[in-house]
């Protein structure tokens, strides 16, 4: 158990947050000790697609009162931290209203969407009988575009995230409030203006503050010099492949990078969106409003530099900027598992470190085909239940540390140990979905990402050199000395584990192999290749 | 009374270690083999390396590779060219670790592989610091441990250091060496030859001419048996067709490593020899022979069963896996495809002809064998006696003139690759030697398979198939795009093939230097995609080959894009025909115009 001094050294780091002007009144942050332990924050119903776009979208945004900083991911110090997000309104219904689900779809919105489409029409030069089509077109090509539309109303989809123009905040419908509106009864037309106060920006359902969590991560990073911190982590050799990172230089390159694939990567189909956005003008809500910043620990420096670093790594890769979003998206997933269990060692004493990797934790996968029952399997699926042992345990620890006042769990769980799961399986890191045997496993997308993310484009690493960097960045034990460190780590250092560790990297080789990242150059040595 | 014995037979049956006898499998040996020198092809690199050796600047030359790829061999040509020796004759005495030849001041390193990590520094201090220039062979995990730690020692920029030594030894090799096998800065310039990336293929197949062919062979006349012995039927069989079965072997190996791994010439080299001998030794043979209650010839045919080189080769015996067989490494791999199993009814039903499946004329020391094998598969359990005849027939099968279509067709199938004979062909001849029609037609195929995978419609949906439409498609694939943003039309004309010599594989290139590699496997969805047929999935490796094209594309035509008002769209009409929409806009007034 920790010691009085462990304790208070433990608040005390806890209690450092990044902005400082958030040290908040917001109620949650005193009594979630989820919120206390990860920052303002994590919750378990934003999908990957959303933590990138809220990402990208704090990132491409406007910041600050003075409105400036954007494209970046400075943010100035004002009295409260804030940023200017576009909405996208427009856009949104005149792309998602079609399809989007009969029940919510408010006679104000039909009435607006019929409106929309003839704002549109007059905004074309064609014949008219060929206008529908045209419109169609452009609908049909947007809808393409669609990144989360589930089960929701049309202005709660969401699009790629693939550019600048589809970047939107998150608006929900307040149906029932709409529905009970005496103003809204009988449409006229200035019925689209009295229903805008039912869009709703505030409520962080889908764009959970996730993302946003994400940017101030970086932005902490970026935001002091962390030289003390980089050095010491670059002592150990495991790390010798950040030795001569520059973190001025990797914020240009990830900011410069991360703008030219938002401005560039869907050509045209901007100045499409542009376009309508520009058609449509009476149909979008104004004024702007800003939103608010959640909070970050300040502890959370080193992953946000191995967040960074593989960032760059896919912003500079040879693939097309479509691919790199997708990269990104499943990148910022497997970061905030990777965040969760960081800063859950920070306040958890009962395991040991780990060697050679700074999280000191650890997650054992195996082949998706392993049979159930044999050796590796067995392990990934201990290796996930002290996973979700170790975050269900802060949560209480964190709670007993700031003084035990915490009733019910239920929303810590549901702003801690509970995203863990959830994540896991959307991105299929852990199977399966349902039933028993969960564990980790590695997917070839999973793997695609690792070469992307932790090589150099171009770059040409031993087999080894790439599960020593796997296991640096994300505790992920695929080679024989990564897993008797992590067996080590899980038997929590009992001496001598019993079974003998050798794992079975065949299966990894053959993926790498598939996906044209392996070459087998002779005799036991096979290259990791980043084309 | 003693068995007779032909020493040759006992040193085929040690080249493979499906006996305990393997011993003269290792370099070493051969070198002091008197069997070698027949069997010997030289390495075309080793005049290269001669020449780099005693060139007025010097250098360090590493030779590596897998196990059996040949890196002793090759050096040790080199030391009897240094010296003066007749490469064909055998050493008098086996290789030092070290051999100086100070008239050419030259050193060779036999393995470093085998010194201590102490050693190998202080030799490779030696070799960068010394006067001469310098060859040594060694594994590849070893050389670069000892690489990147003498550099560390010696102040040396380490930085990139890794990864370029690791582009280097991943550089195609043929039978030259570039400057691309060279890596400076390390004091004099270190030469590395990987011979994983020999194509060793022909070299391998090559080898079984020259075992068939062996003049030791004739101590066999000698033998009591011989007419009957079931090996020496064996050999009679395949010399008489040994063009055709070399060629057929190539082929199967081309596919292997095309498809699965590559194979070490040992590896080949075992197969063989075990294809020709089955394991047997000249007391076995004999034994069978005396035993058989059958008459002249036929007294060896039940023993000539049991080894025949159609089914050892493959790893069976009589149509059952062959347990001995198991234990080669290039027969586990063979055995990966189902090589024999059925090509389609027509063949099948014309399996039992007398010319099997209407196409193949079989060697005249087979024909009883394969009379007694025909009946058998005759019934409907004969599976397996059905596979062993495709194997036979292809193995052995000569093409009747008159049936050719018919042969290739087989051929092709059992080889499971449309292109693998072509490819072949281009090799044998250093270029492609379609004609010009298609040639055009094989490039469209090609550019209509990218058009399908790059706009996910298919090439049959456009009315005018000579455009490749580069369009902004999601690589999640998770929704379905009907209408779709063009981002870069690039025409047909712009592409052609060509042939590289060093990587030996057909190229598609785009007239920026943008190129596509056409390994055989792709080469082979290609030629199945072009005739429509949609079993055939893209594996994971070359959809991002296909992907990497395409932004290697998109980079190269950067300045091709279109004005920054047009859009073009393409949207499947209810037809199916892909129509394409073109507008312009006005950026500055907001209007949209229809370009039609």
């Amino acid at each position: 158990m920790m010691d009085r001094d462990d304790n208070n050294s433990t608040i005390e780091a806890l209690g450092k947050r990044f902005p400082s002007c958030n040290a908040s009144n917001v109620s949650a942050d005193a009594t979630n000790p989820a919120i206390k332990l990860y920052g303002r924050r994590l919750y378990k119903d934003q999908t990957p697609i959303e933590y990138l776009a809220e990402l990208l979208l704090v990132f491409s945004s406007p910041k600050g009162q003075s409105k400036n900083a954007d494209f970046s991911f400075r943010l100035p110090y004002d009295e409260t931290a804030i940023y200017w997000p576009e909405d996208r309104i427009a856009l949104k219904l005149f792309s998602f209203f079609p399809s989007s689900k009969l029940e919510t779809r408010h006679p104000v919105h039909q009435q607006a969407y019929r409106g929309a489409l003839d704002s549109i029409k007059d905004s074309i030069e064609a014949p008219d009988e060929d206008k529908d089509e045209i419109v169609r077109l452009l609908q049909s090509l947007f809808g393409g575009f669609v990144g989360v539309a589930k089960n929701r109303t049309w202005v709660t989809h969401s699009f790629l995230p693939a550019s600048y123009s589809l970047l939107s905040r998150e608006l929900a419908w307040e149906h029932t409030a709409a529905l009970r509106n005496p103003d809204l009864k009988e449409l006229s037309s200035n019925s689209w203006d009295d229903a805008k106060r039912h869009f709703a920006a505030d409520k962080h359902l889908f764009m959970a503050r996730g993302g946003e969590l994400l940017f101030l991560q970086l932005a902490h990073l970026f935001s002091m010099d962390h030289s003390e911190i980089l050095s010491q982590l670059t002592e150990s050799d495991e790390y010798k492949h950040l030795r001569r990172t520059n973190i001025a230089a990797l914020q240009n390159d990830v900011e410069e990078g991360i703008n030219s694939i938002l401005k560039n990567s869907v050509g045209e189909l901007d100045d499409l969106a542009n376009f309508i956005e520009g058609s449509l003008e009476d149909f979008k809500l104004h004024p702007k409003k800003s939103a608010t910043l959640g909070w970050v620990p300040t502890t959370s420096v080193i992953e946000a530099l191995l967040f960074a670093i593989e960032l760059r790594n896919i912003c500079r890769s040879s693939v097309g900027d479509l691919e790199k979003i997708e990269l990104m998206q499943l990148l910022c997933s497997l970061h905030v598992l990777r965040s969760l269990c960081f800063q859950a060692r920070r306040v958890d004493s009962s395991d040991q470190n780990t060697e050679g990797f700074a999280g000191n934790y650890s997650w054992i996968a195996a082949s998706p085909t392993a049979k159930s029952g044999s050796a590796p399997r067995k392990l990934a699926e201990g290796s996930f239940i002290a996973v979700e042992e170790m975050l269900y345990r802060v949560l209480r620890v964190t709670d007993q540390l700031s003084g035990g006042k915490t009733q019910k769990f239920n929303e810590a769980d549901k702003h801690g140990f509970q995203i863990f799961r959830k994540l896991s399986k959307e991105i299929e890191f852990v199977v399966p979905r349902t039933g028993r045997g969960q564990r980790f496993v590695l997917p070839p997308n999973i793997l695609r990402l690792l070469v992307a993310a932790l090589l150099k484009p171009n770059e040409r690493v031993r087999l080894t050199e790439f599960f020593d960097r796997v296991f640096a960045h994300f505790g992920i034990a695929l080679g024989n000395q990564q897993l008797a460190k992590a067996i080590k780590w899980h038997s929590q250092g009992a001496e001598t584990p019993d079974y003998a560790v050798a794992s079975d990297t065949a299966w990894i080789e053959e993926a790498l192999k598939q996906g044209g990242f392996l070459v087998e150059l002779s005799d036991a040595v096979s290259i990791v290749y980043n084309p | 009374m003693k068995t007779p014995q032909n020493g040759f037979i006992s040193y085929l049956n040690s080249l493979h270690n499906v006996t305990a006898n393997g011993a003269n499998a290792l370099a070493e040996s051969q070198a002091l083999s008197p069997y070698f020198s027949e069997l010997y092809e030289p390495f075309l690199i080793v005049e290269q390396l001669v020449y780099l050796l005693q060139d007025a600047s010097e250098r360090v030359v590493v030779l590596t590779g897998h196990a059996g790829d040949g890196k002793s061999t090759v050096a040790l040509d080199v030391l009897k060219r240094l010296r003066g020796l007749d490469l064909k004759e055998p050493l008098d005495k086996p290789l030092a670790e070290l051999e100086e030849i100070p008239e050419s001041h030259v050193c060779i390193v036999k393995d470093m592989s085998e010194l201590s990590a102490e050693n190998r520094n202080t030799w490779l201090k030696q070799a960068f610091n010394d006067q001469g220039s310098w060859l040594i062979v060694s594994n590849t995990g070893p050389l670069l441990q000892s690489i990147l730690s003498y550099a560390e020692n010696h102040g040396e920029a380490v930085q990139g250091l890794e990864s370029n030594l690791l582009e280097v030894l991943d550089t195609p090799l043929d039978d030259t060496l570039s400057t691309e096998h060279t890596l400076k800065g390390l004091g004099k310039d270190l030469v590395i030859v990987n011979l994983t990336l020999l194509d060793n293929v022909s070299l391998g197949s090559k080898l079984l001419t020259k075992l068939v062919n062996h003049s030791a062979w004739s101590a066999c006349n000698n033998c009591s048996v011989s007419e009957a012995c079931p090996i020496k039927l064996n050999r009679n069989a395949l010399k008489e067709s040994v063009d055709i079965v070399e060629e057929r072997i190539r082929w199967i190996y081309k596919r292997v490593n095309a498809y699965e791994q590559r194979l070490t010439l040992r590896q080949m080299v075992a197969q063989i020899a075990f294809g020709i001998t089955g394991g047997m030794s000249c007391e076995e043979a004999n034994e069978i022979v005396e035993s058989s209650t059958a008459q002249a010839q036929d007294k060896g045919s039940e023993g000539l069963e049991r080894i025949i080189f159609s089914e050892g080769f493959f790893g069976y015996q009589g149509g059952k896996p062959s347990v001995n067989a198991q234990n080669l490494h290039a027969v586990s791999l063979l055995q990966r495809e189902p090589f024999g199993a059925s090509v389609s009814v027509a063949y099948d039903k014309a399996l039992t002809q007398s010319n099997l499946m209407g196409w193949a004329t079989i060697p005249k020391s087979l024909e009883y064998l394969v009379t007694h094998w025909r009946n058998r598969a005759v019934s409907s359990e004969a599976v397996r006696w059905r596979f062993a005849l495709r194997r036979l027939a292809y193995i052995f099968g000569n093409v009747e003139e008159t049936a050719s279509a018919k042969a290739y067709g087989f051929l092709d199938h059992f080889v499971r690759s449309p292109s693998l004979r072509e490819l072949d062909g281009w090799q044998l001849a250093g270029k492609l030697t379609l004609g010009r029609r298609d040639t055009k037609l094989l490039k469209n195929t090609c550019l209509q398979v990218l058009l399908e995978v790059y706009s996910g419609f298919s090439s049959g949906q456009f009315r005018s198939q000579d455009n490749l439409y580069i369009t902004l498609r999601r690589p999640d694939r998770a929704v379905v795009q009907p209408t779709q943003l063009v981002i870069r039309t690039i025409s047909f004309k712009e592409f052609f093939l060509e042939f590289d010599p060093v990587k030996r594989i057909l190229i598609l290139q785009h007239q920026s230097g943008a190129n596509l590699p056409l390994t055989l496997p792709l080469l082979d969805y290609i030629r199945q995609r072009g005739v429509g047929e949609l079993g055939s999935a893209l594996s994971p490796i070359h959809r991002a080959q296909l992907d990497w094209f395409q932004s290697e594309l998109l980079r190269a035509t950067e300045n091709q894009r279109r004005s920054e008002d047009e859009i073009e769209l393409l949207r499947a009409g209810i037809s199916g025909e892909v129509q394409i929409h073109r507008f312009l806009m006005d950026k500055e007034n907001g209007v949209l115009e229809s370009d039609e």
